[in-house]
């Protein structure tokens, strides 16, 4: 399966770690990934590029795929196809 | 060409202003097909969009200044790469957004504090106890 290459400032993403973003620039990628999926422009397969292989944004993506998870509006998770979530929904007596 | 199913097209575009409606329709020709087939000839989007050479270069140019389309060109055809730009939040991030009040105009008098009653009275000194001496 080809996966499809998501850009920031016409360039792919770096890695989550030693990566040379800025602090603003962080922010805004987060703010980006977060309007494209708003707006239906961030695909299945770039997410799971993201998250793959390790890139800067994998948690927003992370936080996308349990909303919508705990949401019930998809049944199984895309990236691993089972119903496993990245975090568990907080509950009253959890910190 | 497959008539069912349907494509996901961003309400930015649709509300932007600065597109005329060929290039709208570009990028939502481009949006229908998968990103695997966006490398496309001239020709073949002359065909699709039935309009002429110079109109469908105007609406790539509008696209491309925009920033909702990068051309990479091959050798026999381009392969087109749709984006998204991000209007409000990169303004809010980088600060390029207009003020609503020019936060350098504010005066320390013009503050809200400032204008109470209890500000405005001068400071008058303490009052003098009795049965103290003055050090003079």
């Amino acid at each position: 399966m080809t996966s499809e290459i998501y850009y920031y400032k016409d360039k792919p993403l770096k890695k989550s770690y030693n990566n040379t973003y800025t602090p603003l620039e962080k922010i805004e990628l987060n703010q980006k990934l977060e309007s494209d999926f708003n707006s239906g422009m961030l695909s299945v397969s770039q997410m799971t590029w993201i998250i793959n292989n390790g890139l800067y944004g994998g948690y927003t993506i992370q936080r996308i795929i349990d909303r919508l998870l705990f949401d019930k509006k998809i049944e199984l998770n895309p990236i691993t196809l089972d119903k496993r979530t990245y975090k568990t929904i907080k509950k009253p007596f959890d910190l | 060409m497959t008539k069912q199913g349907f494509s996901m097209i961003p309400n930015q575009l649709i509300i932007d202003e600065r597109l005329s409606k060929e290039a709208k329709l570009l990028f939502i020709y481009l949006r229908y097909l998968s990103p695997k087939f966006r490398t496309l000839r001239n020709k073949t989007l002359l065909s699709k969009l039935d309009m002429c050479l110079s109109t469908l270069q105007k609406a790539k140019v509008e696209l491309v200044k925009n920033e909702y389309l990068v051309i990479h060109r091959k050798t026999s055809a381009n392969f087109y790469d749709l984006r998204l730009p991000i209007l409000h939040s990169t303004d809010r991030v980088l600060n390029k957004q207009p003020i609503k009040y020019n936060l350098l105009s504010i005066k320390k008098n013009n503050t809200m504090y400032n204008n109470t009653m209890y500000n405005k009275e001068e400071f008058k000194g303490f009052k003098k106890l009795k049965g103290f001496k003055d050090d003079k």
